[in-house]
């Protein structure tokens, strides 16, 4: 009976657990082991030079193989990880970056409309990636509904249903 | 804050059933397949009614092109027991998916049988699952969905107003079947606005509310077909 009790008060409690929080979420490994911080910080790159959809579309977009070999086509650094990038254009392929923040496809969420019209910083919602040194295995920010919902109490955006929910 | 209506002219409409596909194109809405649609399990956020008259030889058939009707006072919201279907600022009856229980309250509450369960996945013939409309989500299996008056839209042509820095004007918002319409039939704009076409129509003689004594106040309104 008390297993019974415990199996049944675990199964509602993690079933209630919103599927995008960072619990029990898959490590996402990266092709390329890519370093924000270098590229930010110490290069003066801005986020849309490489995620260049975020001021045009609803989505930011992960950077090409070309984008990328615009500044990597000769060696930049002695790194191995700066070579995959010429190893993979040599082979003729692709570099496909894994995605790291998604939201269910219930929910529409416009990046030009966070950053164009409200003027919202990466940051806000993505967490200090621009600081990292190694691609983060997990989110670093949980885009859970209650985290939306906040901040559009805060700032006067709407809650309404239909606004996010289509 | 403007009032979304619907305006459709019966006297135009043809019953060609273009809304009918656009609107399935536009908001993603699935192939019923034959074992299904037998079992009436067809979803279609427009459907084409058809009303027959009279008695053979002298038979005459009446066709009715019909959408949620986004009622003002709507009873579908008032008996949802987890708020998955309301009233939204816009005056839009909306229905958030990912809320819905799926006991289909409201589809017996609506007197227009709008409002559609969806008994088995979506799904689309070839080619076609891929090209579904991003701005639209596929409902899962087990839940109530209906016509939007493609909200999404509205919230496009809100966006592209802002990144405008203007006033979004009511013609940048129309729903699919509206737009798709050959012959015009269906006009879309704010009821509110005296001297928009849709506010000058709904005055008509020939406007007529669908079971209006039943106070739901549609924001849908028909021209009667001229005698
Ligand atoms: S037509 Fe039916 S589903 Fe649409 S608002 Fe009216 S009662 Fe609700
Ligand atoms: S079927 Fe869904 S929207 Fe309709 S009353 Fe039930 S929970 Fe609410």
């Amino acid at each position: 009976m008390m297993q019974r009790t415990l199996a049944i008060f675990l199964v509602a409690t993690l079933g209630a657990w919103p599927a995008h929080s960072l619990v029990f979420r898959r490590a996402v490994t990266q092709p390329i082991a890519f370093n924000h911080r270098l590229h930010v910080e110490g290069n003066g790159l801005e986020c849309v030079e490489c995620h260049v959809y975020v001021l045009t579309q609803t989505f930011a977009g992960l950077p090409s193989l070309e984008r990328c070999l615009e500044c990597h086509e000769t060696a930049v650094t002695d790194s191995a990880e700066e070579e995959k990038i010429r190893e993979l254009a040599a082979r003729g392929e692709t570099l496909v970056w894994k995605r790291l923040y998604e939201v269910p496809d219930h929910v529409y969420s416009s990046h030009r409309r966070h950053v164009v019209a409200g003027g919202i910083d990466c940051a806000e919602c993505h967490g200090p990636v621009a600081a990292t040194t190694r691609p983060p295995a997990r989110p670093l920010r949980a885009l859970t509904m209650d985290f939306c919902m906040d901040c559009h109490r805060r700032r006067g955006a709407s809650n309404d249903c239909l606004a996010c929910h289509v | 804050m403007p009032r979304w209506g619907m305006v459709i002219d019966l006297d135009r409409c043809t019953a060609c059933r273009a809304c009918v596909v656009g609107c399935m194109q536009e908001n993603n809405v699935g192939f019923a397949g034959p074992e299904q649609a037998a079992m009436g399990r067809v979803i279609h956020w427009m459907e084409m009614l058809t009303v027959g008259e009279g008695e053979y030889p002298n038979l005459r058939t009446h066709t009715l092109p019909r959408p949620c009707l986004h009622c003002d006072h709507p009873p579908c919201i008032k008996v949802c027991p987890v708020n998955a279907t309301n009233r939204n600022p816009d005056g839009i009856v909306a229905q958030i998916h990912a809320r819905c229980i799926g006991c289909r309250y409201c589809t017996a509450a609506c007197p227009y049988t709008v409002r559609y369960f969806n008994w088995y996945e979506p799904s689309w013939p070839g080619e076609m699952a891929h090209a579904l409309n991003d701005e639209v989500s596929v409902r899962p299996k087990g839940v109530v969905e209906k016509c939007t008056f493609c909200h999404h839209r509205l919230v496009r042509a809100r966006e592209q107003a802002r990144m405008e820095n203007r006033a979004m004007q009511p013609e940048e918002y129309q729903p699919a079947c509206a737009e798709i319409c050959p012959t015009r039939a269906i006009f879309f704009g704010d009821l509110d606005d005296p001297g928009s076409e849709v506010a000058v129509l709904s005055r008509s003689s020939r406007a007529l509310k669908l079971l209006e004594d039943l106070g739901t106040e549609p924001k849908v309104i028909y021209l009667k077909e001229g005698e």
